[in-house]
């Protein structure tokens, strides 16, 4: 019985209670935090800070340094199948001018 | 009813009399709610200061469906809650970096909340009765907060929680046991 009239007590605490006052000038400081959030600055910098912009740009920047690596290493395959054709087409030049200069040689 | 009309479409024009107006109109129950769910004065200051922004932001999406305190109270509801759970978020952060060795700041408990608009001899209960509410659903008690701390009526309640007058019933009627629970709990185990 005592402890049901406690909780009784205790549930009925809020009877009577009265509004609580907010600070006096909260028109003021509202003011000066909508002019705060109007600031370019303000703003775009609360955009970066979301971490899902920050996650997006971190991800892009990833992806693209993987392209990029990926790319480079394809460019680098093709470059060296290029020289080797290369290579290849001056030997034989080499080879052509060789046996050229022998039968020159053999002619005279 | 007029007057709300003329004064929700000079604030829609950016009014800025017509803002302070509301400003001054509303900012005791503003601040009344925010500080009934997070409990301490100085983040109620800063929420009821971000839910009059917002109502200056958003006055547009304002549909003049419901009055313009019923919107209010939704917007003042909606911010503390997610004060709130940021708050709990933050915590349990702490905690998981605690363990990692990482000497962040320790969180100590904060003292018993005392409304200052609680009378004297009822004080202590009532501190009580707020720690007991801290652990009801958010449905119960925001329900129970707009309908004890700010006395509005179950229909009222209800036009901000955008439901129906039986439902807030039985929200009410689940707080309340769920209260009693709490605190039959609480008082076995301090006897």
């Amino acid at each position: 019985m005592k402890e049901q009239d406690h909780i009784e007590s205790i549930l009925n605490s809020f009877d009577g209670i009265q509004r609580a006052e907010s600070r006096p000038f909260m028109y003021t400081r509202v003011r000066a935090r909508l002019n705060e959030e109007s600031n370019f600055w303000t703003r775009t910098s609360s955009i970066i800070a979301k971490p899902v912009v920050a996650i997006c740009c971190l991800v892009s920047v990833i992806t693209v340094n993987v392209y990029l690596i990926i790319d480079a290493n394809s460019k680098q395959k093709a470059e060296t199948v290029t020289m080797a054709g290369t290579e290849s087409d001056i030997l034989q030049n080499e080879n052509f001018i060789l046996a050229s200069n022998t039968s020159y040689d053999f002619n005279k | 009813m007029l007057k709300e009309e003329i004064l929700v479409q000079e604030l829609r024009q950016g009014n800025e009399a017509a803002f302070k107006e509301v400003v001054d109109s509303y900012q005791n129950m503003v601040y009344n709610t925010c500080l009934a769910i997070v409990k301490n004065e100085e983040d109620a200051e800063d929420i009821a200061q971000e839910v009059f922004v917002q109502v200056f932001q958003s006055i547009h999406s304002f549909k003049g469906e419901s009055k313009l305190s019923t919107w209010i109270y939704r917007i003042a509801t909606t911010k503390s809650l997610d004060f709130e759970r940021k708050k709990k978020r933050k915590k349990r952060f702490g905690f998981v970096r605690s363990i990692f060795g990482d000497d962040s700041q320790v969180v100590v408990n904060p003292p018993d909340f005392q409304h200052p608009g609680i009378v004297l001899d009822k004080k202590e209960n009532a501190a009580i009765l707020f720690k007991a509410i801290d652990q009801l659903p958010e449905n119960q008690r925001i329900a129970f907060i707009l309908n004890k701390v700010e006395g509005l009526s179950y229909q009222e309640v209800s036009e901000v929680l955008e439901t129906s007058v039986s439902s807030i019933e039985s929200l009410l009627h689940r707080a309340k046991n769920n209260l009693r629970k709490i605190l039959e709990k609480d008082y076995r185990s301090r006897t």
